[in-house]
């Protein structure tokens, strides 16, 4: 079971949170995933939302990492950006681009941290459920530490490495998905190949890189999200 | 939920339509949820590692989640 559950308040259903009332979803019909999760979201889907923070969790912290580099103060603003995210999801008028607008607002939070050149802990309210969950995750052991630090970066070496490991053909496809943004029909067309068939290269390639770092991954299953 | 739809919806390429399906796949109690789980946050993690963004630790997701979870309450909202 997921340790999630044990830190999210029971929902009175399987489908969403029960806290506020659902918001109404609302909007165009939405032509990506994205767009359907966030309509979801402001609809009260709880799952929707942490979809999409699983999704773009590193490359907002990335985003902050750019201008503050405290690993802690990263951690911090980068919940503060999905919380503001998780708030102002409402008044998105463009769902289908989500990750454009909470770039934007990533960079507005580490900005405003920058210009307040306050103390973290001094200027957050003091939230006594926020207080009990954080301290639940502390207990949990899934707070950060040196160990993980390290562990990230061994798994993250083996990663690069098991790319370059790859057949041509496969390393190709993912390399232009991930390092030059093209979609898979461009892919296709540069390679001179089927979009099902660059499909199943990049899938392939990825298992073959997941199955190669599977063992760095297995000690910390039962914290995940 | 095979890997192909997962991959499909870190990559963009998954129709909207089909959000339902992969939301259901991922839903706590759902069978195969845990592991489908982890197979996105690995392939995740190889979606942003080819780009240079280093993982942080595997914490970093539930306290994200919980500080959600907080925020969500009538309480944290108020």
């Amino acid at each position: 079971m997921h340790e999630r559950l044990a830190l999210t308040p029971p929902p009175p259903g399987p489908e969403t949170d029960g806290a506020a009332a659902p918001r109404a979803p609302g909007g165009p019909a939405p032509e990506t995933a994205d767009g359907a999760l966030v309509g979801r979201a402001i609809a009260g889907e709880t799952l929707a939302f942490e979809l999409l923070v699983v999704k773009y969790q590193r490359r907002a912290a990335a985003e902050i990492r750019r201008v503050v580099h405290d690993p802690a103060i990263v951690e911090e603003l980068t919940q503060d950006a999905f919380l503001r995210a998780y708030d102002g999801l409402p008044d998105l008028q463009e769902r289908d681009r989500f990750w454009p607008w909470l770039r934007t607002i990533c960079r507005n939070v580490a900005s405003s941290y920058l210009r307040s050149g306050q103390n973290r802990q001094d200027d957050r309210p003091a939230d006594p459920d926020a207080v009990a969950t954080i301290e639940a995750i502390e207990r949990s052991g899934a707070h950060g530490s040196v160990e993980d630090e390290v562990a990230a970066r061994q798994l993250f070496d083996a990663l690069r490495r098991a790319v370059a490991a790859l057949p041509e053909r496969q390393r190709d496809a993912i390399l232009m998905r991930e390092i030059e943004g093209l979609d898979y029909r461009s892919i296709a067309a540069t390679m001179g190949l089927p979009v099902n068939t660059v499909k199943s290269l990049i899938f392939r390639g990825r298992d073959a890189i997941a199955h190669a770092i599977r063992p760095l991954m297995a000690p910390t299953r039962a914290r995940r999200w | 939920m095979n890997d192909e739809t997962l991959s499909a919806f870190l990559d963009d390429a998954l129709p909207p339509e089909r959000v339902a399906e992969l939301l259901a796949a991922l839903a706590p109690g759902a069978p195969g949820a845990a592991e489908a789980r982890d197979r996105l946050t690995t392939l995740q993690l190889i979606k942003d590692a080819l780009v240079g963004i280093e993982a942080p630790d595997d914490g970093f997701t539930l306290r994200i989640l919980a500080r959600l979870a907080a925020h969500r309450t009538p309480r944290g909202r108020a």
